[in-house]
């Protein structure tokens, strides 16, 4: 864990061999303290992890290709959107929402019917960092989902999109029957139709 | 008879333009009603963000309801609804807010001497007494 956060190139070009352990949980540590260096021959070495044997070690290689804020990740994080494991997906869908590459707002649309309602929630939120109009739809369909974490993200996100066509959909999330959603919605119509 | 057809063309097509820029800023009666019953509803923060919204809308269609609010049992509620007056500063909200300064409450005075200043400072402080949510769920790396 020290050395993990020491910028020292010889620290990276220890753990990269780790990579390759025949140990998961030493591979899955190596993936966490190379994530925590910063450097960029890291990421280029954890792209070969996404198709781990491990879950553990996939979700961490996703995790640190979403941290390097480097574009050319967007690929492996979008195939990784349909891993097995529901951990993997929802931190794919977050690590998406933080590179904010718009070739990741179709596949992402397409998990807000995910059967895991965590990364149906991630998911919304990546669709709100994303800024992209052609959210919009599918944002309004998911005030309407069976859990409460999923709407009240749902109307926070149509708040960053900014799009009226939301306003008679969020007018009704304000009978919610969860608070934290009916606030949301009060949050995003004054974000939508509000002056300074 | 063309021509004509062509004016009346390019006059409709100017007053949905119009039309549309006016749905970009504002919220339709219905939303703003359904704030205003969102300033009675049973959780705090709602009510809070309600107010927040309203005073972001500026409609004089919310100004009692927000009068009401000024007499919620949440402080931040009272302090969200006296801005919201200030940032829609019509007479009736001025009105509301003179008539506030007269409060048993130290802190509805303050806040509403606050607000007035506001309004007569022609876009002077109202500092927004509202931290805005900002849920942001983050999956943890192990």
């Amino acid at each position: 864990m020290t050395l993990g956060r020491m910028r020292d190139p010889r620290v990276v070009t220890a753990l990269l061999p780790l990579l390759k352990d025949s140990n998961a949980d030493v591979r899955e540590q190596a993936v966490f303290a190379l994530a925590r260096t910063g450097d960029a021959r890291a990421t280029a070495a954890v792209a070969t992890l996404i198709d781990d044997t491990s879950p553990d070690v996939r979700e961490q290689a996703v995790h640190l290709l979403g941290q390097s804020r480097n574009r050319d990740a967007a690929p492996v994080l979008i195939k990784a959107l349909k891993d097995s494991s529901p951990d993997v997906r929802e931190q794919a869908a977050f690590a998406l929402g933080q590179l904010r590459d718009p070739s990741a707002v179709d596949p992402l649309l397409g998990m807000l019917t995910d059967s895991s309602p965590d990364v149906r929630e991630q998911t919304v939120f990546a669709l709100g960092q994303l800024r992209s109009g052609k959210a919009v739809d599918g944002l309004i369909g998911a005030l309407m989902d069976s859990n409460a974490d999923v709407r009240e993200q749902a109307a926070f996100a149509l708040g960053q999109l900014r799009d009226p066509k939301a306003l008679p959909s969020l007018t009704a999330a304000l009978r919610d029957s969860v608070a934290d959603v009916r606030e949301q919605a009060a949050f995003a119509i004054g974000q939508i139709s509000g002056h300074e | 008879m063309l021509t004509s057809a062509k004016i009346l063309a390019a006059g409709l097509l100017v007053t949905l333009f119009a039309a549309a820029l006016a749905e970009a800023q504002t919220a339709s009666a219905a939303t703003v009603t359904a704030l205003g019953d969102a300033l009675k509803d049973s959780d705090a923060g709602v009510r809070r963000q309600a107010a927040w919204a309203l005073g972001r809308i500026q409609s004089e269609q919310s100004i009692d309801a927000l009068i009401a609010a000024m007499r919620d049992s949440d402080q931040q509620v009272r302090r969200q609804a006296i801005w919201a007056l200030g940032q829609i500063g019509s007479a009736k909200a001025v009105d509301s807010l003179t008539a506030a300064l007269k409060d048993g409450s130290n802190e509805v005075r303050r806040s509403a001497a606050q607000a007035l200043a506001h309004i007569y400072g022609r876009g002077g402080p109202n500092p927004n007494p509202n931290p805005n949510p900002n849920p942001n769920p983050r999956p943890r790396p192990f």
